[in-house]
């Protein structure tokens, strides 16, 4: 006799229904595939419900706030009070609830599970949904389950005192003291938006420089507008454990402890693996990730994994690029995970990035040419009030753009463009030739290239493209 | 501090390594489980007796190990200076310009295979060409790093593709030019298309060392199938008053499974034929006719194929036997089957009817003389009194040892047991 139910036959079974496992399934099915999506807690994922999507409610709520009192000159009536954090809360929950809504309208033709699904082996998982426990058979999987912040010991999150990201999202009222402990681009935004909001924040920071990896040059903007706003940058710093007075930090030699009514940990993330008992299918990890070709295949034959699972950056629009691909390559077409990914943080100034930094050029001896442009020579920038920063234009010795480096006003949004020029190899000549129309923040781009062509031009080597310009 | 490997009972000498649960230099609580070891076929973690750190293990899996030798070591000591993220664990990745979060936690286990590369920045490591040429590059099979971009800035161009494609070395070469006038060879007018490259998966061939249960099986299945000259009798069984009477039994809160009525039929076609309920003893070459009929039940466990035993099912009805059975596949799940329950069998039923197939033959268990296997039960079209009717009927097959069985027990055997199987009031008058 046989122990154990009969599996549900099924073509791809997708675990997870973040960014990543919603854009693969939905992908799927439109490609004809019969697909289950299984999701142990909400459609969205943590973008959605507790990342991306909600900060960016808080950060916009403390920037339009932060700007508004400082447009004084500019004829705004100055406002007074402060912020209604219940109202904010309110207006981002619809958000979400609209965006989530939205996700189910996306996989209307996929089967979503409710429940936890673990492999059993490959091909084959279990998916558990209070005590019920039901079986799949798949013929394809896509490991999608994302990933959760990093916690310290000694510093667990409750809610109250100590947060992580997700909680930092939710406070009650904006604390007198935050402490954030990690300077990368979460405790960036999220310490700037509070620090706009009223709260006295300091930002610690283990590594020597704050900014998560962003080109330096980005990030001596955003650090001189935290000063402005009286944030306080400690590097070099460990956070040692809470005391009642607040949070015990060493720094070098010395120790001190930060008052703090709040202390937001954001020092990285772990991927969900634990779960999905990978072993029972035969994945071994590696660093902490699976192990995936350029197309997110694994080592075993039916199964996928995609985001935060795999090595790179914890960001949504590459989980859902590995997504896609995985989905049409289960579909049997050709497609690879073979794009630059874009970076950015909604700091202040915003700091975007896509393809390689002048550093890192330098670096493997590409002898890059750079362009940059200000904004404080931006008509639009003026006319907006915010001048700080500028675009970086890093190409290579042939003229092709090979990276382009944005700190400064609505810099998330300027950087598509970019990433268009640099994933498809054009030369700097090709964006110069690009009509820019005025006055827009976009014209920097075409400045930062126009100021690369002459100094490829003055190098004599501008190659065949510039004539063209 | 040493760990001695403990009693478990059962009068154990020893026992295998199967798996460690925590590597040397890993903490461990006070009662947290440390390692799963083999006795016989049941498996029993052994915890920890103290809260501390494993610094040494006494055995590898795979071995082993007699009871009172040392199965690890422990310091208890040194749990305050383990490991613990530290908030700097979280720098960014040196070569890209990354997210926190994208580093592991400090506590992370060592990479046991090489990451693979990813699609990282990797400057001048990439070819210059837009994503459809690179995707007419996947489809066409062409290598982009082998190409020569004619574009501007050295940008590869659709066109570049093509040519590298047409230029493969894989492509027919085109015929010696011929004389004027002779007809060209008949070949196909275009050059055949490369075909598109399939990207092999990820990963390398895998070595599991079979332990434990596997391994039991892999040497039991090795003696029979080299030892025992098997015979297999095939028969068609209608299932139909079988499932009527289980309903009867649903409808009064008895759920009896399929494979209890298999075992009783089984047990009871054995004492007409008791050559079958029977021990091969090799070096004696004697046959040991059984005065129990002890039934073994293949159930699929995690780590491969046990069978547990239902004792005299020969004296024990249909319910008593379903009720066995239930509780023999729990504890098979959870692999707590007494080591007793494990033992004894005289005879071997297996049905396979929740896998599918039709019929399917199996291996004798030494020193068993026969199995008897039941698939699962299919409508058919079969006569019935000049009648052409649909029942649903299941594959049945005997596999028995022809040193000591012929085709008259064989046959006879399963003729009887379906026969009750077809008139089931059978099974539950005997006994």
């Amino acid at each position: 006799m046989v122990v154990g139910e009969i599996a549900r036959p099924v073509d791809l079974l997708v675990i997870g229904g973040g960014p990543g496992g919603y854009t693969a399934a939905a992908r799927a099915a439109e490609l004809g595939r019969e697909v289950v999506l299984v999701e142990a807690d909400r459609l969205g994922g943590v973008c959605l419900n507790v990342g991306c999507i909600p900060s960016k409610a808080l950060i916009t709520l403390a920037d339009l706030w932060e700007r508004s009192r400082a447009a004084a000159d500019r004829g705004l009536p100055v406002a007074e009070g402060g912020v209604d954090l219940a109202a904010a809360r309110t207006f981002k929950d619809g958000v979400v609830d609209d965006l989530v809504a939205g996700v189910g309208t996306l996989l209307k033709d996929v089967e979503v599970v409710q429940g936890v699904a673990r492999l059993l082996d490959d091909r084959r998982v279990s998916v558990e949904s209070g005590d019920q426990v039901s079986h799949f058979q798949f013929d394809a999987c896509i490991l999608a389950t994302g990933s959760r912040p990093v916690v310290i010991p000694g510093l667990e999150p409750d809610g109250v005192r100590v947060v992580d990201s997700t909680g930092a999202l939710d406070l009650a009222e904006v604390p007198g003291d935050l402490v954030v402990v990690g300077g990368g681009y979460i405790g960036l935004e999220l310490g700037t938006a509070y620090a706009k909001l009223g709260s006295r924040v300091t930002i610690v920071e283990a590594l020597d420089a704050i900014g998560g990896g962003f080109d330096a040059d980005l990030v001596k903007v955003v650090s001189g507008r935290l000063a402005a706003l009286g944030v306080e940058v400690l590097t070099g710093a460990r956070a040692a454990g809470m005391e009642d007075g607040g949070l015990r930090v060493e720094h070098g030699d010395d120790t001190r402890v930060l008052p703090a009514d709040v202390v937001l940990v954001a020092v990285g993330r772990v991927p969900n693996v634990e779960e999905l008992q990978l072993e029972n299918a035969g994945i071994v990890l590696a660093d902490g990730r699976i192990p995936v070709d350029g197309r997110g295949h694994t080592s075993s034959r039916r199964i996928w994994a995609i985001g935060d699972l795999v090595a790179g950056p914890a960001l949504a629009h590459k989980a859902a690029t590995e997504g896609r691909v995985a989905a049409e390559c289960i579909a049997g077409l050709d497609a690879a995970v073979d794009a630059h990914v874009p970076m950015i943080a909604f700091t202040d100034p915003e700091m975007a990035s896509v393809g390689v930094t002048e550093a890192a050029a330098k670096e493997a001896g590409l002898a890059p040419v750079v362009g940059r442009a200000r904004f404080v020579v931006s008509g639009r920038a003026r006319t907006l009030g915010a001048t700080d920063g500028m675009v970086k234009v890093v190409a290579d010795a042939a003229g092709t753009v090979i990276g382009v480096q944005i700190v400064g006003p609505e810099a998330s949004d300027l950087i598509s463009a970019a990433a268009i020029v640099v994933e498809n190899a054009l030369h700097v000549a090709d964006v110069v030739g690009t009509v820019h129309p005025h006055p827009t923040l976009g014209e920097s781009l075409h400045e930062a290239a126009t100021a690369a062509l002459r100094r490829l031009e003055r190098a004599g080597a501008a190659g065949g493209g510039a004539s063209r310009a | 501090m040493e760990f001695r490997f403990p009693d478990v009972g059962e009068g154990l000498a020893e026992a295998e390594i199967v798996r460690w649960l925590v590597p040397v230099g890993g903490e461990v609580r006070e009662d947290q489980a440390i390692v799963e070891v083999e006795t016989d076929k049941s498996l029993v973690e052994i915890t920890s007796p103290v809260t501390g750190v494993v610094a040494s293990h006494g055995a590898a899996e795979g071995d082993i190990i007699a009871v009172g030798a040392v199965l690890a070591t422990f310091t208890t000591d040194g749990a305050a200076g383990a490991a613990t993220p530290d908030a700097a664990a979280d720098g960014p990745a040196p070569d890209v310009a990354t997210d926190a979060g994208a580093a592991a936690p400090a506590q992370a286990a060592p990479p046991a295979t090489p990451p693979p590369a990813p699609a990282a920045a990797v400057p001048g490591a990439r070819p210059k060409a837009t994503p459809s040429t690179r995707g007419l590059a996947r489809t066409l099979g062409v290598d982009l790093t082998t190409v020569t971009g004619t574009g501007a800035g050295g940008r590869i161009l659709d066109e570049d593709v093509r040519a590298a494609a047409a230029g493969a070395p894989s492509a027919p070469t085109p015929p010696a030019a011929s004389a004027p006038g002779t007809p060209a060879p008949s070949a196909p007018a275009a050059p055949t298309a490369p075909l598109p490259k399939v990207e092999p998966p990820v990963g390398e061939d895998r070595r599991v060392p079979l332990r434990g249960v596997r391994r039991a099986i892999a040497r039991n299945m090795l003696q029979s199938w080299t030892t025992v000259p098997h015979i297999n009798s095939m028969h068609e069984v209608d299932l139909s008053e079988i499932q009527r009477l289980r309903a009867q039994l649903k409808e009064r809160g008895r759920d009896v499974p399929m494979t209890a009525f298999l075992v009783r039929a089984a047990a009871l076609a054995l004492r007409e034929f008791p050559v079958l309920n029977a021990s091969v003893d090799d070096d004696a070459e004697e046959l040991v006719l059984r005065h129990r009929v002890n039934i073994g039940v293949a159930v699929d466990a995690p780590d491969g194929l046990i069978v547990p035993v239902i004792d005299d099912a020969d004296v024990k009805d249909v319910v008593r036997i379903g009720e066995e059975l239930r509780q023999l596949a729990a504890q098979t799940r959870d692999r707590t089957v007494p080591n007793e329950r494990l033992r004894g069998g005289t005879f071997t039923v297996n049905n396979y009817g929740p896998l599918g197939g039709w019929f399917g033959t199996s291996l004798v268990k030494p020193p068993e003389v026969g199995i008897l296997s039941i698939g699962p039960a299919r409508d058919q079209v079969v006569p019935r009194d000049g009648q052409i009717v649909i029942r649903p009927v299941a594959a049945m097959v005997l596999a028995a040892d022809h040193r000591v069985a012929d085709g008259r027990e064989i046959i006879g055997f399963c003729v009887s047991v379906r026969r009750m199987l077809e008139a089931p009031v059978n099974l539950l008058l005997e006994g």
